[in-house]
């Protein structure tokens, strides 16, 4: 396991195209196109290529550092595609969740919240609910359930990726951008989006400020077979706040934490802050397709 | 009763025991405004006023102060004329010596929330050091991230500030702070006009400060938010739109300061900037005045359902191309749970004491707060932080025990967003009633505009008292009555005699006339369209209602013939059925004349028209004068009281009603104001209106053959529903025009280009109204449908059945729908429809692409109030 956590080099080349029926007379997005440095990446080039030619292109910094771009183009068109390309370098050594057990799930949320060196600004960003990550009490009961606030911290780490790994089906298309958590804990499953969603609400039922992770992790292909072109994916984990204002970050969907396997392209209170594009199109109506390809690739 | 016993001061006298009296009820000693706690008469002057109009007087000027209110629109909304706006006429009167200490008070607490403000979007200086809780603004639906980094030029980011003040025992304090887009600063110099005619003597005597100057002020604030470098900026007010709470006020801002008036769909941004649409034309807007709330400003980077903003607008307010005031986001220090806090934060900011102060306040985010809350629930107000959920006010005293309950639950689920408050027992100040003067809790909405470094306090306010005399606080969802406000002059000049507005380059600067956006365009055509329509189809009415008096019994005969024929054509041009009873009740015919003239929610009525052009008008009342919407406002009520009424109904009485309003109407468009684009777009619609009924009438009327003698009655109804009868008799007398009576009335209704009612007449008018340069494609469907009206071959279309005048009516009625459509195209289209779009993270490829739908429940709009 040691590989997983010593220092990589990545390019990740990530293609996300729209074709609209109709012409689309104006367009406005807003996306995250560059990715953002961490404690444990460091982006080393990154490229961003949009077609048809924007008109207004602009990068500023979000309330949460992030790299955050307006694009405005008024050519009309049928097709918009955005790519962006950048190469990272990551190094995500293993989080000693042995250390974390000395406090239990109480303790660590009060330790944080009494700890005045920590951010009070990001410690409340994190914490409270947010729109998607909403904690009513079909949230809260499943959280106190999943981590009981004498577990200690380590621990309770393990099991929400554990858990939510083992009793949620991962299935894509049953749930979209409106489904809400009560309906994914219903529902038992979902894609990672709403499995990192649900670790965050846990975190932050039980008192423990958590964050949403945007951003790619490295896949293999299946055995036997030749790893193809675009098969890889945007990926979305959560992060949690432990003792002290540091962060570990784990990944209920692949049942296991984040190595440097893992590139960080944003974080916020929940997908809302960070999808990767959004937008407003004008047109007179007709429906638009999707496509998104994203490859990454080991360069060392 | 011996002359010793008439009170003196009877009114004084009997309010000053109706206040003793509510203070016991109620077990407290709320002070009065007008009352002395030991029933002491304080502003003797005022009372002695009012003692000399006693309450007959008092009633009558509150009669007055009505119907003042309902002609001038005012709280009046589209799509109806909505609920009355209630003023008392006695005003709240302060002097220098009460008004000062307040007024600094609002100043500082001003400073301090813009202080605040700044802070929160960015160094966030004030939670690093802990001196607010971060929860209590991330827990706060105000806090718009998006908006973080992002500011307006000039020391301060809070421009405009309401705040709601009441007086309790222990003097004044602020209920409830409005920063997001404070409404009232119109409605306040509404009702000063109101108040100052029918106290006119009070006035006068009186020597209050005015509020014109305070509207100086504000367009200082805006010119002075405008972008670095550019001194002669574009502003508009950013309205949800006409049917928004307070559309009246916004009106009446925009007026007042010559902004356009504009709704979503007017603005769009284009390379980065925002733009205003007008015709074909865009204009570089550079200061938007908003009237919606933060977070409905861009579906781009805010609400992505929202349609009440501009996609894009937050990035050019980021780049500092626009100026949002107040701006984006303002709305987060609207916020009760600041109150236990903010006094240190003033000593830490400020390095003062907080002057003014809310009533004592317990924010449940905090723990030990928190418990005193839930303890002590039953004798406190219960006030969420953030005013997006409502109610606002919960007095615990209201509570069953098993709603505290589920309160006390709601707060331990989410702490943070709660805050409790003890009660004030407000001040109550005199209301007229028909019973004499009554006792209301009053509350004092108060306005404060950054100039400079500081702020200006309007001298005055609106205040606005309890709807009876029972309720302890005034709850402002509940229904309220508002009173005019005096601040007493003092020596000093008020702060804005020495305002300069900066002078533009070009030495036009906001005098120039502010462009006709595309929906005003389109909302003063469609007024001009249904003004018409009322009147053309009341005309029908009141020929039909006579042939009905003469004919009806008389089956058989031409009159007869011709009154089923006039029926006929009034059931194709209006949509609602006319036609004689196979009994000939003339019963059943009243009926329908009745249902075509006041039933108001049947497409094609009168009364529908009306209510379609007052809809217009209310949406762009701005651009009209107060008479427009007065004139429709009395209409209104007279077919409201026909409709109610028992009486027998007047056929006659009602169309002549009408008929005079809409003559009033054109009048006013006719003689009163400039022939500029307003005009424009009002009398095309009337013209486009009148060419479409006239062929209408033509094609019902004329276009098919009849005996001759019946033929004579219908083609004299024809020229006598189109008001060209004697025009017509002095041309056959004088032996003007064909000798077939169809032929001659065509010629005079069709082709005559001097006959104001003729066809041929309007759309010489239209030809006229789009001769500029952009006009072209209008110009070519006029032309269209004028060669039609142009050498008609008489003897060739009404040979035979006449089938050649109906193909011909036929072709004209379709030409002048393409022109409409044309006009509709050329200067009102909105913009394309938008969506909203996200990606969502799935892992793989095609899946289809994901639109917003609704995750969120949709407020009805994101009017600010």
């Amino acid at each position: 396991m040691n590989g997983l956590h010593g220092p990589r080099r990545y390019s990740v080349h990530h293609l996300t195209e729209y074709s609209y029926e109709e012409d689309v007379t104006m367009s406005f997005g807003r996306a995250m196109l560059r990715p953002r440095d961490t404690p444990q990446q460091r982006v080393d080039q990154h490229e961003v290529a949009i077609s048809p030619e924007p008109d207004v292109l602009e990068e500023s910094r979000d309330a949460f550092g992030n790299y955050s771009h307006y694009v405005e183009i008024s050519n009309p068109h049928t097709t918009l595609a955005v790519t962006k390309t950048s190469t990272i370098d990551v190094e995500w050594p293993l989080p000693d969740l042995g250390a974390l057990n000395a406090w239990t799930v109480a303790e660590a949320a009060a330790a944080i919240c009494a700890d005045p060196a920590i951010d009070p600004f990001e410690r409340a960003a994190f914490q409270l609910p947010s729109r998607i990550v909403t904690l009513g009490e079909t949230e809260r009961g499943f959280a106190e359930e999943l981590l009981p606030s004498s577990m200690p911290l380590g621990e309770a780490i393990e099991t929400a990726y554990r858990r939510i790994y083992a009793e949620f089906t991962y299935t894509k298309g049953v749930t979209s951008i409106s489904t809400t958590l009560p309906e994914v804990i219903a529902a038992r499953e979902g894609v990672c989006q709403d499995f990192a969603h649900l670790a965050v609400a846990s975190f932050r039922a039980v008192g423990i400020p958590a964050r949403y992770v945007s951003g790619y992790i490295e896949t293999s292909a299946p055995a036997g077979q030749v790893k193809l072109e675009g098969s890889d994916a945007s990926h979305a984990w959560a992060s949690v706040m432990v003792p002290g204002g540091g962060w570990v970050d784990l990944d209920p969907t692949n049942d296991h934490l984040a190595d440097s396997r893992y590139l960080v392209t944003a974080w916020g209170r929940d997908f809302r802050d960070v999808s990767p594009l959004k937008g407003i199109v004008f047109t007179d109506g007709g429906s638009s397709k999707l496509r998104v390809a994203v490859t990454v690739k080991r360069l060392d | 009763m011996s002359l010793a016993e008439v009170p003196r001061a009877p009114l004084a006298e009997r309010y000053a025991a109706a206040v003793a009296q509510r203070r016991a009820a109620q077990g407290h000693s709320a002070p009065d405004e007008t009352i002395g706690l030991d029933g002491e008469i304080r502003a003797a002057k005022t009372w002695e006023y009012l003692e000399g109009l006693g309450t007959q007087g008092l009633m009558a000027r509150r009669r007055e102060v009505a119907r003042l209110a309902r002609d001038e629109g005012i709280g009046a909304t589209a799509p109806a004329l909505g609920p009355r706006w209630q003023v008392d006429p006695i005003p709240l009167i302060f002097d220098q010596d009460e008004w000062a200490p307040l007024a600094e008070g609002l100043q500082q607490r001003a400073r301090l929330l813009d202080a605040i403000l700044t802070d929160l979007y960015g160094e966030r200086r004030l939670l690093k050091s802990h001196l607010l809780p971060a929860e209590l603004f991330l827990g706060h639906d105000g806090y718009l991230l998006p908006a973080d980094g992002v500011t307006i030029p000039g020391p301060r980011q809070l421009p405009v500030a309401g705040a709601d003040i009441a007086r309790g025992p222990d003097g004044w304090v602020v209920m409830t702070d409005r920063t997001q887009a404070p409404a009232g600063i119109g409605y306040a110099l509404a009702n000063r006009r109101l108040i100052t005619r029918v106290m006119e003597p009070l006035f006068r005597a009186s020597r209050a400060s005015t509020l014109r100057g305070f509207f100086d002020v504000m367009q200082h604030a805006l010119h002075r938010a405008a972008p670095p470098g550019v001194t002669s900026p574009r502003i508009v007010l950013l309205s949800p739109g006409p049917s928004s709470e307070t559309a009246y006020d916004q009106a009446l801002v925009a007026t007042l300061l010559g902004h356009p008036l504009v709704v979503a769909d007017d603005l769009m941004v284009r390379d980065g900037a925002v733009w205003l649409r007008a015709g074909g034309r865009r204009l570089r807007v550079h200061v938007i005045q908003r009237r919606v709330d933060g977070d409905w400003m861009d579906s781009l980077e805010l609400r992505p359902e929202s349609r009440l903003g501009v996609p894009g607008l937050m990035a050019a307010a980021r780049r500092g191309v626009v100026s949002v005031v107040n701006p984006i986001g303002a709305g987060v220090v609207e916020n009760i749970g600041m109150a236990p806090y903010l006094n240190r934060v003033a000593r830490e900011v400020l390095g003062e004491d907080l002057k003014l102060a809310a009533p004592q306040t317990w924010w449940c985010g905090d723990p030990a707060s928190r418990s005193h809350v839930l303890t002590n629930m039953e004798r406190l107000v219960l006030r969420p932080i953030s005013r997006s959920n409502r109610p606002t006010l919960r007095p615990g005293w209201e509570m069953t025990a098993a709603a505290r309950e589920q309160m006390a639950a709601q707060i331990e689920a989410e702490p943070w967003a709660w805050a409790a408050q003890e009660l004030i027992d407000s001040s109550t100040a005199p209301v007229i009633t028909k019973e004499g003067l009554s006792p209301r809790a009053m509350v004092l909405r108060t306005f404060r505009i950054a100039v400079d470094d500081d702020y200006v306090v309007m001298p005055g306010g609106l205040a606005k008292v309890a709807s009876n005399e029972k309720k302890p606080v005034v709850q402002t969802e509940r229904g309220v009555i508002t009173k005019d406000v005096w601040v007493l002059e003092g020596a000093q000049d008020p702060v804005w005699s020495f305002l300069r507005l900066v002078p533009s380059e070009e030495g036009t600067g906001i005098a120039t006339m502010p462009a006709l956006t595309p929906r005003a365009a389109g909302d003063l055509y469609w007024l001009g369209r249904y003004a018409e329509r009322a009147e053309s189809t009341a005309r029908l009415v009141a020929v039909a209602d006579n042939l009905v008096d003469d004919h009806i019994s008389r089956p058989g005969s031409a009159g007869h013939t011709a009154l089923e024929t006039l029926l006929d054509a009034v059931s194709q041009l209006t949509g609602v059925t006319a036609r004689i009873d196979p009994d000939d009740r003339q019963g059943a015919v009243i009926e329908q004349l009745r249902t075509l003239l006041i039933d108001q929610d049947r497409l094609g009525t009168v009364s529908f028209a009306v209510e379609r052009t007052t809809q217009n008008a209310l949406s762009v009342r701005e651009l009209l004068s107060p008479e427009t919407v007065g004139i429709l406002g009395s209409l209104t009520d007279r077919l409201d009281q026909e409709r109610e009424s028992d009486d027998l109904f007047d056929a006659q009485g009602v169309s002549s009603a009408v008929l005079q309003s809409c003559l009033a109407l054109a009048g006013i468009f006719g003689e009163s104001i400039v022939r500029d684009e307003i005009w424009l777009f009002v009398d095309a619609g009337r013209r486009l209106e009148r060419a479409q009924a006239m062929v209408g009438l033509l094609r019902h009327t004329i276009a098919e053959l009849r005996s001759p003698v019946a033929e004579a009655v219908i083609v004299e109804m024809a020229l006598r529903v189109s008001d060209s009868l004697i025009t017509y008799r002095r041309r056959m007398a004088a032996g003007v025009g064909s000798v077939v009576p169809a032929i001659a009335a065509l010629e005079l209704l069709l082709e005559d280009a001097t006959n104001p009612r003729s066809v041929r007449y309007q759309l010489d008018r239209l030809v006229h109204h789009f001769s500029g340069d952009d006009g072209a494609p209008i110009r070519s469907a006029v032309e269209a449908a004028r060669e039609l009206t142009t050498d008609v071959d008489h003897d060739a279309i009404f040979t035979g059945n006449r089938e050649g005048l109906a193909n011909l009516l036929t072709d004209l009625d379709l030409r002048l729908r393409d022109l409409s459509r044309t006009i509709e195209r050329e200067h009102f289209a909105p913009q394309r429809p938008s969506r909203a779009f996200a990606v969502p993270e799935r892992e793989g490829t095609g899946q289809a692409a994901q639109r917003w739908s609704g995750d969120e429940a949709d407020r009805p709009d994101g009017a600010a109030s």
